[in-house]
C-alpha cells in the first residue's frame, strides 16, 4: 500500500461516520456523527473535501438527490462506502488493533 | 414556517469562492443546519473553513502545475534580470530620453504580458481547455489582483528619495516584474524581499484563470443538467 493510497486520520473518521449513518448519508448527518464521536465542532466543508478525496480514490460513491424547499431548493448529495472502501477500513482497523495490543501505556484508560 | 436567512455575504462567498461541483449540496447542508443552530458566527466559520478546505484541495490537486508555474516564474525572473543587464547597457541612454522612455515602456509591457501569458498557455495546453473566454476573464481579474498585491511596492516607490528617475523603475517593477528592478542596483540596493511577493503576484492571474474556467465548467454542467 503506497503512502498516497493510505487513509488519513480524518478520512478514516469520515468513513466510519459514513458507515455509522448508513443509507441516506449526506453532509449534515455525517458531520453530526463525527461531532458526537469526537466531541468537537466539525466544518461541513472539511467533510466534503475529505469525501471528494475519498471519491477520487474510489472508496466512496455519491449521487445527487432531489432539491427540497427547506434547503432553499438545493439538492442533497448522498454518499455511500464502496466495496473497496469497506476493505480499506477493515485493513486500517486490523493495522490499528495490531498496533494497539500490548501497550501498557494505553491500558486502564488513563493518559 | 419562514426560513431564517444566513448572512448574505457569507453565502455569496460560498457560491463564488469554493471551486468544484459540490457547492450546491454544501450550501443546502449549511442552510439546513443554520435553521437548527440560528448562529451567524457558526455559519461564517463554516463558510470560511469550506473555502480554506476546498482551496487547499485544489492546490493539492494542481500541485504539479503550480510547481511548474513557480519554476517558470523563478526562471523567467532570473532570465529577465540577465536580459535587462544587457538591455540597460543598450538602452540606458535611450531610456531616459523622451522617445527612449516610450520604447522602454513597450519593452516592459511586452515582457509583462509574455510573463503572464506563457504560464496560462502552458496551463491551457495541459488541461486542453476549450473554454478560453472565461479563462481570459479570470486572467484579467487576476491582473487587477496582481496589481493590488503590488501596492506595497508602490508605497516603497513613493517613500524612496531621488525623484522620479529612481521612482519610475520601481513603479515598473511593481506593475510588471522584478525585471524592471534590474536597473536599480545602480541606484538603490535590490529589494530581495520582493521575490516571494513577486511569485504570488505572478501566480495570481493563473490561479484566477483556473478558478474562472472551473466556475464556467460548473455553470455549463448545471445548465445541461437543467435541460
Amino acid at each position: 500500500m503506497t503512502a498516497r493510497s493510505q487513509l488519513g486520520e480524518f478520512e478514516l473518521i469520515v468513513m466510519l461516520a459514513l458507515l455509522r449513518v448508513g443509507e441516506d448519508a449526506y453532509g449534515v448527518p455525517i458531520a453530526r456523527a463525527i461531532e458526537e464521536g469526537t466531541r468537537r465542532e466539525v466544518a461541513i466543508g472539511s467533510v466534503y473535501a475529505a469525501l471528494e478525496r475519498l471519491e477520487q480514490k474510489g472508496l466512496v460513491a455519491s449521487r445527487l438527490g432531489e432539491p427540497t424547499p427547506e434547503r432553499g431548493g438545493r439538492a442533497k448529495r448522498y454518499f455511500r462506502v464502496t466495496g473497496a472502501g469497506l476493505r480499506r477500513v477493515r485493513a486500517a482497523q486490523r493495522a490499528l488493533v495490531a498496533l494497539w495490543q500490548g501497550l501498557p501505556q494505553l491500558e486502564g484508560g488513563k493518559a | 414556517m419562514t426560513q431564517l436567512k444566513p448572512p448574505a455575504l457569507a453565502s455569496w462567498m460560498l457560491r463564488h469562492l469554493v471551486p468544484g461541483d459540490r457547492t450546491e449540496a454544501l450550501e443546502g447542508d449549511l442552510l439546513e443546519e443554520f435553521q437548527r443552530r440560528h448562529s451567524a458566527s457558526w455559519y461564517w466559520r463554516q463558510v470560511l473553513w469550506a473555502i480554506v478546505a476546498s482551496v487547499a484541495g485544489e492546490l493539492r490537486q494542481h500541485w504539479k502545475l503550480l510547481s511548474l508555474e513557480a519554476v517558470f516564474v523563478l526562471v523567467w525572473t532570473y532570465y529577465s534580470l540577465l536580459f535587462l543587464r544587457f538591455a540597460q547597457q543598450q538602452f540606458w541612454a535611450l531610456a531616459f530620453e523622451p522617445h527612449g522612455r516610450s520604447l522602454w515602456w513597450v519593452l516592459m509591457h511586452c515582457n509583462g504580458i509574455v510573463s503572464l501569458a506563457i504560464p496560462l498557455a502552458i496551463y491551457l495546453a495541459y488541461k486542453r481547455f476549450t473554454n478560453l473566454l472565461p479563462a481570459l476573464w479570470g486572467l484579467c481579474f487576476g491582473i487587477v489582483v496582481a496589481w493590488a498585491l503590488a501596492l506595497p511596492t508602490l508605497a516603497l516607490a513613493l517613500k524612496v528619495g531621488g525623484g522620479w528617475v529612481i521612482r519610475w523603475p520601481i513603479l515598473l517593477h511593481a506593475f510588471f516584474s522584478v525585471e524592471a528592478a534590474g536597473i536599480l542596483p545602480y541606484a538603490v540596493p535590490y529589494p530581495w524581499w520582493l521575490f516571494p511577493a513577486n511569485l504570488l503576484r505572478q501566480s495570481a492571474p493563473l490561479l484566477f484563470a483556473i478558478w474562472a474556467a472551473q466556475l464556467w465548467g460548473k455553470r455549463c454542467q448545471s445548465t445541461s443538467l437543467q435541460n
